[in-house]
């Protein structure tokens, strides 16, 4: 799975906003509101509190959308700075606009991939839009083996797993096989002084959000050059 | 959750002072729309809508259903309006404000009840079979006047929105997939378009979509729904300033010569994407072939 | 140069840093404890590196990811590094990225930060903001600051003190109104607490251009951008007064309403395509004619 194409800053009203659209046919909006007011009930004192809402694009959220939420929840909480924001809660918006419904599939077939790596890559990008303080990068993608559908989330520096959410029938070895190719596709490429390289032939999800998050700093930094 | 929060005496007094002199922050004349976006999405049914900085999305989706027993011989048609916090982080998720309610009743009231999409045609077994047809529209950015964007999303994603074909064999009904027969479009009897109006203040001054702030600053407003004949499918104008007949009147007017301007450049963009897809589907058409 | 960093103050002997994290954790936040340090000092990012030299950086240019490792030649130098916004450093010697942006540094102050253009404000002490007064409660105004572009529901609540006005009594105090646009100091920002203000300049016990703003209008930018060069070439062709707001505020009032309507729509196109200031001056001479 790659990402097509990615803008960032899209909406005026929210603090960052990405709109992602993945290979496998998915696009969505993720938007960031945050640090602000919390409700009553869901301050914490020494952190924020961190809300993911997921909303399909035909229908009211459910049950589906619910699994979404928390499982993108787990993926940014470690990755969150949650504690330089306490008492206020940071708000991750998705809004689905096209994807595929899963559709029946054979017994033989793997699982069809899901929208959580095409919504982390976009909540990560918004995420950085908004200036959110992050601990690192991460990105998310895909990847079938066999009849296994795994999503794999690492660190876009260090390759160290983040999350991952497999599905479908596989052995150890085929997981094992899934994430050391989710690290590849995932990772950015860094030479030895620990900088960050810049590579013209395409990457995988990692190059991708990078080079994404460039073109965003340049726009943004473009009023310094005139000095 | 917060609050918006009202401009600030400064902006308010500034800004309403510039209204008397007739100018506007954003330097648009009073009766003049902001540049207006439409964009299609690659399945039918989806329409991108930006006016200004504000964004609606509409999808319209169908599926069969079994008709309600006391009207076998029309189709359903709803319409679901949500305002989530992407828009603003001042909307909470499910609870409903006062203003949600009345635009969620005014996109229903401009095109559902205006009877804009033919219901019967959407019957196929009269009291088993018909088809459901579900607009949903998102709101993304709000910076003013929902109302229209909304409006304008949801009749140009009915118009782009194509169903499948269905064949009655007897008793037996047979639903063909996009790609087996040419999925048709629904039939839309007429294209109503909103039209908002903002007041303010006692020497009364009539805005044309208003962008968020001055929405927080007037004292009134009223959306008027026309399609291009001219017919007026309502008008609504809950409270605020009262509106003398004359100035409504002219109003009416404005607001025609605008409906009409939109509704073609609705048709305008639908034109241009159906020439992009026969485009490309003829691409696709010649290709196949050449592999034979 | 813009004053874009934190302030930050100088601790010696290292003794009195100690870290509460495991230093295994390398993107572990680091729980700096200051001991013997008032509290009114504390403000984001008070992470302090000594025993390093002006800085010499060879990716300047290069962009950060959240998360990128910042890589510094290490060597004795009197004058204590200070991280501004978007570094964190993890002890004993790592620092890494928390925003996306590019490395810039002051090497006469030894500094280091990653400027970026943002929506919200986060409070800062001692800096100038432009908020609007919710209402009056007590001994003191309940404010709003709102951030960047109006009016998004962004906003800090903070207290400005009924007294924290210049020669300031309980009779003589000024009454301002809901509504009312002020200028004024965080004198206490914490990122735990609702922030303070006041309208006292520090140094000289005057007003020194704080407190109410009368007229004008208010225009709502992204923070992070330095205003002046934009502001003086409007300067040059019209004739206003302006207040730059480090909440993404700015006010202005020009001579006459037309100017001010000039010179507000000129800062919000700039702001919304981020002009340079070349783009600007073209720009204003372009619609010089409007004035």
């Amino acid at each position: 799975m790659t990402i097509i194409s990615a803008t960032t800053t899209l909406l005026s009203r929210a603090d960052g906003s990405a709109q992602v659209t993945s290979s496998d046919g998915t696009t969505l909006i993720a938007s960031v509101s945050g640090p602000m007011e919390v409700r009553p009930r869901e301050e914490q004192p020494l952190r924020a509190y961190l809300e993911v809402l997921v909303r399909p694009v035909v229908g009211v959220a459910g049950t589906r959308e619910r699994l979404l939420e928390s499982q993108l929840v787990s993926c940014l909480t470690p990755i969150i700075r949650l504690e330089s924001y306490p008492r206020t809660c940071i708000q991750v918006n998705i809004q689905l606009l096209t994807h595929s419904r899963p559709i029946k599939t054979s017994r033989s077939s793997p699982p069809p991939p899901t929208i959580l790596s095409t919504a982390l890559n976009a909540s990560i990008l918004a995420l950085i839009d908004a200036s959110t303080a992050l601990r690192t990068t991460v990105a998310a993608t895909d990847i079938t083996i066999n009849k296994g559908r795994h999503t794999v989330v690492v660190d876009v520096f260090s390759g160290q797993l983040v999350f991952v959410d497999s599905e479908g029938e596989f052995t150890h070895e085929e997981l094992e096989e899934a994430l050391e190719r989710g690290k590849k596709e995932g990772m950015v490429r860094v030479d030895d002084g620990g900088d960050v390289m810049v590579v013209d032939e395409g990457g995988g999800v990692g190059e991708e959000i990078r080079r994404v998050v460039e073109e965003k700093v340049q726009r943004d930094l473009r009023w310094k050059d005139g000095k | 959750m917060p609050k918006e929060l009202d401009p600030s005496t400064n902006e308010k007094n500034f800004i309403l002072e510039s209204l008397y002199a007739g100018e506007r922050l954003d330097g648009r004349e009073l009766d003049a729309f902001r540049p207006l976006e439409l964009e299609f999405g690659e399945e039918y049914g989806l329409a991108d809508v930006r006016l200004g900085k504000t964004r609606v999305i509409a999808r319209v989706s169908a599926q069969v259903v079994q008709p309600f027993s006391d009207r076998p011989f029309d189709g359903i048609f709803t319409i679901t309006t949500e305002l989530g916090p992407m828009a603003s982080p001042g909307f909470e998720v499910g609870r409903q404000t006062e203003a949600e309610v009345l635009l969620a009743r005014l996109i229903e009231k401009s095109i559902r009840r205006s009877t804009a999409l033919d219901t019967e045609s959407l019957c196929i077994v009269a009291g088993q079979k018909c088809w459901q047809v579900r607009a949903d529209v998102h709101f993304l950015n709000h910076d003013g006047n929902m109302v229209d964007a909304a409006c304008i999303a949801v009749v140009a994603a009915l118009q782009h929105f194509r169903r499948p074909d269905v064949s009655i064999e007897g008793e037996t009904v047979t639903v063909h997939s996009m790609t087996e027969r040419v999925p048709v479009p629904l039939s839309i009897l007429h294209v109503p378009i909103c039209e908002g109006d903002g007041g303010d203040e006692a020497n009364v001054v009539t805005l044309i979509d208003a962008t968020l702030q001055e929405e927080q600053l007037r004292d009134g407003d009223m959306t008027v729904t026309m399609n291009k004949h001219g017919e007026v499918c309502q008008i609504s104008k809950a409270g605020g300033v009262p509106l003398d007949p004359i100035a409504m009147h002219r109003d009416m007017n404005l607001a025609f010569v605008k409906v009409k301007e939109i509704t073609a450049f609705i048709a305008k963009r639908l034109k241009e994407d159906e020439e992009k897809r026969v485009k490309r589907d003829n691409l696709l058409e010649s290709k196949a072939e050449n592999e034979r | 140069m813009t004053a874009d960093y934190t302030t930050s103050f100088r601790l010696s002997p290292p003794t009195s840093i100690h870290t509460t994290s495991e230093p295994t954790l390398a993107h572990h936040l680091p729980f700096l404890t200051l001991r013997n340090s008032a509290p009114s000092l504390s403000t984001r990012l008070q992470k302090i590196l000594y025993l390093l030299k002006p800085l010499h950086h060879p990716t300047m240019s290069t962009v950060l990811l959240p998360g990128s490792p910042v890589s510094l030649p290490p060597t004795n130098t009197s004058v204590p590094l200070r991280l501004g916004p978007g570094l964190t450093h993890t002890p004993p010697s790592t620092i890494t990225a928390h925003h996306a942006g590019t490395l810039t540094s002051d090497t006469r102050k030894n500094a280091l930060w990653i400027p970026n253009l943002t929506r919200r404000y986060t409070p800062l002490q001692n800096d100038r903001v432009i908020c609007t007064i919710l209402r009056s409660s007590g001994e003191a105004y309940i404010v709003a600051i709102p951030s960047s572009n109006a009016p998004a529901p962004t906003t800090i609540t903070a207290t400005l003190p009924h007294l924290a006005f210049p020669g300031a009594t309980k009779k003589t105090r000024p009454q301002l109104s809901a509504g009312a646009t002020v200028y004024a100091r965080i004198s206490l920002a914490n990122k735990h607490y609702d922030p303070e203000l006041e309208c006292v300049d520090e140094a000289t016990g005057k007003a020194g251009g704080l407190g109410e703003l009368k007229g004008g209008m208010v225009v709502g930018v992204r923070c992070g951008r330095d205003w002046g060069p934009v502001l003086r070439e409007l300067g040059k062709v019209a004739e206003f007064e302006v207040a730059v707001g480090k909440n993404g505020r700015i006010w202005v009032e020009g001579k006459d309403r037309r100017t001010t309507m000039w010179v507000v729509r000129r800062i919000a196109e700039c702001d919304e395509n981020t002009w340079t200031v070349e783009e600007m001056r073209k720009k204003v001479e372009a619609t010089k004619g409007d004035l």
